[in-house]
């Protein structure tokens, strides 16, 4: 039997043909001459590739500039940063900065200038990512030739040379009305700084010390290491100085334990329980922190009988620990009772209870105004004290300045202590609790609120 | 056009300016977003890669697969683009519109023409005697 030719019959020449077709020689039949197709084919093959690998080489670029974060090393560190603020880019700033820092700064910053916004404070066509308020000028920087070190994760840029200029204009960023009603002037809000950095390296014999910090394999700005170096004179604190991150099992834990340890005047467990991501600067100076504090701390003999806690999911994996019953007793058997209630708060002690609510506290307003006044102006003759509230002028509050400290403290109920999780434990995170709370104030304000209690305050 | 426009700016904070890549692994580190935008931001370096794809696939015959891959990528460029054009400037930044534009109109362009390509991917009717 005759063999096939090699080629086959997608590429003409011969193939076999069904037994009810009229066959050819031998049982094979002629085919089709060789079309153009085999050539477009391969055409088509070379510029699918080519398009594949133009789409890869894009995917490793857009995945390069998707994670381009920190720098290689700390004085490219500080250099992104300076350039970054000299563009008055708020979010190159704040994506500078060492993750656990940045996590903690820019978590609530867009809520709060929203709600500012609503609030009638920001202008409300200003647009804050610009930092448009403020203008940062560096030039000729020049920076010491070697950093230092901290530790194997912490070290020092010096600046030397060159000169920062800053200007503040606060009427870009705020309204005229929320100027006037703090008492000041759009003219006087404008403020300019010039710093001659050699000049200021000569008057104080040091540097200007910006620290940085290394996450994984890149290098971050850290703005608590810095003012943990200048808190601690510059000086360098030992292997001795660290305080390890204990953490705690869960955030209601970790507050529990913080608590206990703050009864029990221990602060370094306190500082164990500081998250090591946010506020490592904490645990690196610990021991420095906790030789300033001294005896500042003592032992109470107090401890808690009952502690019932809330938790809250907030951004970024974060819980919110809120209070809802704490029950201390002394050595002596007295209690104190502290229980949350809706916008209520409610205390017992020896016996006596008493519940404060937030649409109540508006009634102790002409007290307090009565006490601050006769407070700054009393006199005290032959041993009595004499008040003179008349000097004070105080109106009794509006129905609107009521209301705005109604509005006020039904958010304090909401308030609580920020735990976040790291290396699979939960930690206080001190500095998102701040903010925390200050966008939990201010989310219980509504409409001209803010300038009602600014003039109650006046 | 649809790649193209993604490497265009974006986002603008003060005078720096951010491609999508560039803005969305900033916002992503900001803002943490919640799903699907983070899914979104976390999976949005592969587009080039997924319209490379089906840029490959058209060119290798395979129609079918290559009009449904730069569909789903088309809508999803597309949807994020608009989502882009139409946010409002943010505490954070303010959005750039040339980027998203043209990745929009790149999107339009891609999900039109993807049923044409299924059309002529179908085997013609073979005719009876």
């Amino acid at each position: 039997m005759t063999q096939p030719p090699s080629n086959g019959p997608d590429r003409g020449g011969w193939a076999p043909q069904p037994a009810d077709q009229p066959v050819g020689p031998q049982g094979w039949a002629p085919q089709p001459e060789p079309k153009p197709r085999r050539r477009t084919g391969l055409i088509a093959s070379i510029a699918a590739v080519v398009v594949l690998a133009g789409g890869g080489a894009a995917t490793y670029v857009a995945l390069s500039s998707s994670s381009d974060n920190g720098a290689a090393s700390p004085k490219q560190a500080v250099q992104k940063m300076i350039g970054d603020l000299e563009k008055s880019d708020l979010v190159g700033f704040l994506d500078d900065l060492a993750p656990g820092e940045r996590d903690a700064l820019s978590s609530r910053v867009r809520d709060d200038i929203d709600r500012l916004k609503q609030l009638g404070v920001v202008k409300s066509g200003a647009n804050p990512a610009s930092l448009t308020a403020v203008s940062f000028a560096a030039h000729n920087l020049t920076y010491a030739n070697k950093t230092i070190t901290i530790n194997d994760h912490v070290q020092i840029v010096a600046l030397t040379g060159g000169t920062l200029d800053v200007q503040g204009d606060a009427a870009k960023l705020f309204t005229s009305r929320f100027i006037k009603s703090a008492g000041g002037s759009a003219r006087r809000l404008v403020q300019s700084t010039h710093i001659d950095i050699a000049a200021a390296v000569r008057s104080s014999g040091q540097p200007i010390r910006i620290a940085t910090v290394q996450v994984g394999d890149r290098w971050y700005p850290s703005l608590f290491y810095t003012v943990a170096d200048q808190a601690a004179g510059h000086a360098v604190p030992s292997a001795s100085d660290a305080v390890a991150a204990t953490g705690a099992a869960s955030g209601e834990q970790a507050v529990r334990l913080a608590v206990e340890a703050l009864l029990k005047g221990d602060l370094r467990s306190v500082l164990g329980l500081i998250s090591p991501s946010e506020l490592g600067a904490v645990h690196d100076y610990g021991g420095m922190l906790l030789r300033q504090a001294g005896s500042g701390l003592t032992p109470t003999d107090v401890t808690i009988k009952s502690l019932e806690l809330t938790s809250t999911p907030i951004s970024g994996g974060a819980q919110r620990i809120g209070l809802k019953h704490l029950v201390l007793r002394r050595r002596d058997g007295t209690q104190l009772s502290i229980t949350l209630r809706g916008s209520c708060l409610a205390v017992a002690a020896a016996g006596h209870s008493q519940q404060f609510c937030a649409a109540q506290l508006s009634q102790f307003i002409p007290l307090l105004q009565s006490q601050v006044c006769s407070g700054g102006a009393s006199i005290s003759t032959n041993g009595v004290q004499r008040n003179l509230p008349q000097r004070c002028n105080s109106k009794p509050p509006t129905a609107a300045q009521k209301q705005a400290i109604t509005d006020l403290f039904s958010s304090f109920t909401e308030v609580g202590i920020v735990t976040t999780q790291s290396g699979g434990k939960w930690f206080l995170a001190p500095v998102r609790t701040v903010a925390d709370l200050g966008s939990t104030v201010l989310s219980g304000l509504k409409g001209d609120d803010l300038f009602e209690l600014m003039h109650l305050g006046a | 056009m649809l790649v193209a426009g993604t490497f265009l700016p974006w986002l603008k904070s003060g005078r720096a300016s951010r491609n999508s890549y560039q803005a969305s692994g900033a916002v992503r580190r900001l803002v943490d977003p919640p799903d699907p935008l983070g899914v979104l931001f976390t999976v949005w370096p592969l587009l080039a890669l997924a319209s490379g794809a089906a840029a490959a696939l058209f060119l290798l015959g395979i129609r079918r697969a290559a009009a449904v891959l730069g569909t789903v990528t088309a809508l999803i460029a597309g949807a994020a683009a608009f989502g882009a054009v139409k946010s409002t400037s943010s505490a954070y930044a303010s959005v750039i519109i040339s980027g998203p534009t043209t990745t929009l109109i790149g999107a339009a362009l891609v999900v039109v023409a993807s049923p044409v390509c299924t059309m002529r991917a179908r085997p013609a009717p073979r005719s009876t005697p």
